[in-house]
């Protein structure tokens, strides 16, 4: 794994008795979208954090770009840009003179035009001359996407950057990290909204009490449910699946009352059966619904608990 | 850094107007409560008598500076004085002059004990009326004592009161100013995201201390200029000597702030922690009254406080024109604190409120 950009191995975190962090190793590769997703208190952040030379590791190595980030985090903090899950940014200053102290803060004197054209890439270039304090939620996260950008750097990292956000604010943010990542910086991001990890992501580590459960691609991800798609329905009566749940396609049936859900790789097969079998039974069969799978369905899998309980 | 700290400062207004209408407003109200001891007395002459001497005397006592005279019956004047609107009353008793010059005459005054203006009238009067008696008898004075005073000019209170209000106004925007903005900065995180910058904690400190130098220079200007053309408080030293102290005491309580924003851990507890250190220094640091004579008990704790030393050596070269040499005790003892308190702040500094 010479050319990985990112390099974890064998990460700990410990907090009193909690291990937040449980022997995590990643490999997050040049030019990637790398999306670390898990519910709140799955170890995500202690991950970034670590990664980003805030929080020191109790065990573990961490290298980005060749450098150890432990101990010495300052080394490698030209390298990275960072945008934390809380937004915190000073008053009573602008956007633009914001974007021109943080550059400052690298020792590098940012001309108007430069600072301009970097918010132009967060779609903040109009609000250039307001009060941060003026921005909506999205723009501040943009303007912290900003900032996190001054210094040119090889990686960013993004904390939940859309949390909290509208579903509006949420797709213009999505569009401006696949702009970042167009121009070919490494993007590692945590979340936890499904939706984004599979909009965004190129790769997925999936995180549950501090432990990294499942590593590949959305696709591969979903292709290991080994269902194409999940279908439920509610029926007026009971209705016996025994013999639909036997067939080879179908997986984890489930039943809650009188509402079923099973996952199939073979959906027009399944559908038929099911159809059989509701009249053969004389049941009438409501609400069918077919959905492709997705990465809630693979947490649900390797959990057995929803990403957002 | 220090661009964008001075902007975000002259931007937030509310917190500008308070940093210098509070002084401001402290050196207007005591000036007008404190301030008027230069104003002429007023005594209230009862003359019972109505001869010839007991005019003249009226009349002489009339051509006195600084002295308001009206005439009332006794009943009157002594309820002027019972209520503060005379500071004494003479009465010259019908006959008071009798047998004069043969038996002194005796003349009664009334003076209100409670009153500092009122016991000060007993040795004015005495004096005032030894003169006449002098020109009356044409004897030419045997001695005459020219009273001059050890200060450069007649000190008013105003020109105690002024050194100690800078030196409180100093005091209070050093111990509060910084230490809110950096304890509020790391509360929301701030903090936490310029420590991933490459910033050197030196510059960012640095660059806060050197803001809030400039506010209380500023600060220090604005009381200055107002005590001088509002008050009339003669500035004697030199500016320059000045301006040394003004900066040395206030790096000396910029970091003492300094040190109170590395052990507070919320905004509140930094203004209580403030308080603690700033409230008894205020009372008893000789801003108000000079703490020379306080009881023996107390003198030690007085020793201790920095805004002691700052507000005497401000005294000293404001108003009683010393070189900086002579109060460089105090100097000196500002230099230490403010060197002491920094080694404190740098080892105790926290980019974070948690240590999660």
């Amino acid at each position: 794994m010479v050319n990985s950009i990112i390099d974890v191995r064998n990460l700990v975190k410990t907090y009193g008795e909690v291990r937040a962090v449980d022997n995590v190793s990643l490999q997050i590769e040049h030019g990637e979208v790398f999306g670390i997703l898990g519910p709140n208190g799955a170890g995500k952040t202690t991950i970034l954090e670590m990664i980003e030379g805030l929080r020191r590791p109790d065990h573990g190595a961490i290298m980005i770009d060749g450098l150890s980030v432990w101990p010495n985090p300052n080394r490698i903090k030209h390298l990275i840009g960072v945008q934390l899950q809380t937004t915190a940014l000073m008053d009573f200053l602008t956007v633009r003179e914001m974007v021109r102290l943080f550059a400052s803060f690298y020792g590098i004197h940012m001309s108007r035009v430069k600072a301009d054209e970097l918010l132009d890439k967060v779609a903040l270039v109009e609000k250039a001359n307001s009060m941060i304090n003026q921005l909506s939620g999205g723009q501040q996260q943009r303007l912290s996407i900003a900032l996190a950008l001054v210094n040119d750097p090889k990686v960013l990292f993004l904390d939940e950057p859309t949390t909290g956000l509208d579903p509006q604010a949420r797709r213009k943010l999505w569009m401006v990290v696949e702009g970042i990542n167009a121009e070919g910086k490494t993007i590692v991001l945590t979340t936890h909204y499904m939706e984004e990890a599979q909009v965004l992501c190129s790769r997925i580590a999936i995180m549950d009490h501090g432990r990294a459960i499942a590593l590949d691609t959305p696709v591969g991800l979903i292709n290991s449910l080994g269902a194409d798609a999940k279908i439920t329905f509610t029926a007026k009566h009971p209705l016996d699946i025994e013999k639909l749940a036997r067939t080879p396609s179908v997986s984890q049936v489930s039943q809650f009352d009188l509402s079923y859900s099973f996952y199939t790789s073979d959906v027009q097969e399944s559908i038929t059966n099911l159809l059989g079998l509701a009249n053969s039974q004389s049941v009438k069969i409501e609400n069918l619904n077919v959905a492709g799978a997705n990465l809630e369905d693979v947490f649900l899998h390797l959990t057995g608990r929803g990403l957002r309980e | 850094m220090v661009a964008a700290n001075i902007k975000m400062t002259i931007r937030n207004k509310q917190a500008l107007f308070f940093l210098f209408m509070f002084p401001i407003l402290f050196m207007v109200l005591f000036g007008m409560v404190f301030g008027q001891s230069q104003d002429v007395a007023k005594i209230s002459i009862v003359d019972q008598d109505k001869s010839a001497l007991a005019m003249s005397i009226t009349k002489s006592l009339k051509k006195v500076e600084k002295l308001e005279i009206e005439e009332h019956d006794r009943g009157e004047g002594l309820d002027k004085l019972k209520k503060g609107k005379v500071d004494a009353v003479l009465v010259l008793k019908k006959d008071f002059a009798k047998d004069f010059p043969k038996r002194p005459a005796a003349i009664h005054l009334y003076y209100d004990p409670a009153s500092t203006r009122s016991q000060m009238m007993r040795g004015t009067i005495g004096a005032v009326l030894g003169g006449i008696e002098r020109s009356m008898v044409k004897s030419p004075p045997l001695i005459t004592v020219k009273s001059k005073s050890v200060q450069s000019h007649q000190l008013a209170y105003i020109d105690f009161l002024l050194p100690g209000i800078l030196a409180m106004s100093l005091m209070n925007s050093g111990l509060y100013g910084l230490a809110n903005v950096m304890v509020a900065r790391r509360e929301k995180g701030v903090l936490r995201r310029l420590k991933l910058t490459p910033l050197p904690l030196s510059q960012y400190i640095g660059a806060g201390i050197l803001n809030q130098l400039l506010v209380s220079l500023v600060q220090a200007a604005l009381l200055v200029l107002i005590g001088h053309y509002i008050f009339g408080v003669k500035i004697v030293g030199s500016i320059n000597s000045l301006v040394v102290l003004v900066v040395a005491g206030s790096l000396c309580f910029i970091t003492i702030g300094f040190v109170i924003a590395s052990f507070a851990k919320t905004s509140e507890s930094a203004v209580t922690l403030g308080n603690l250190v700033g409230m008894p220094m205020m009372f008893l640091g000789g801003v108000f009254f000079p703490v020379d004579d306080v009881p023996n008990w107390v003198k030690p704790i007085v020793k201790a406080m920095p805004l002691k030393y700052l507000a005497d050596a401000l005294r000293a070269v404001m108003v009683q024109g010393q070189s900086l040499s002579s109060v460089i005790d105090d100097l000196v003892i500002l230099l230490a604190v403010t060197f002491a308190a920094f080694m404190l702040a740098i080892k105790f500094f926290r980019w974070e409120s948690s240590n999660r």
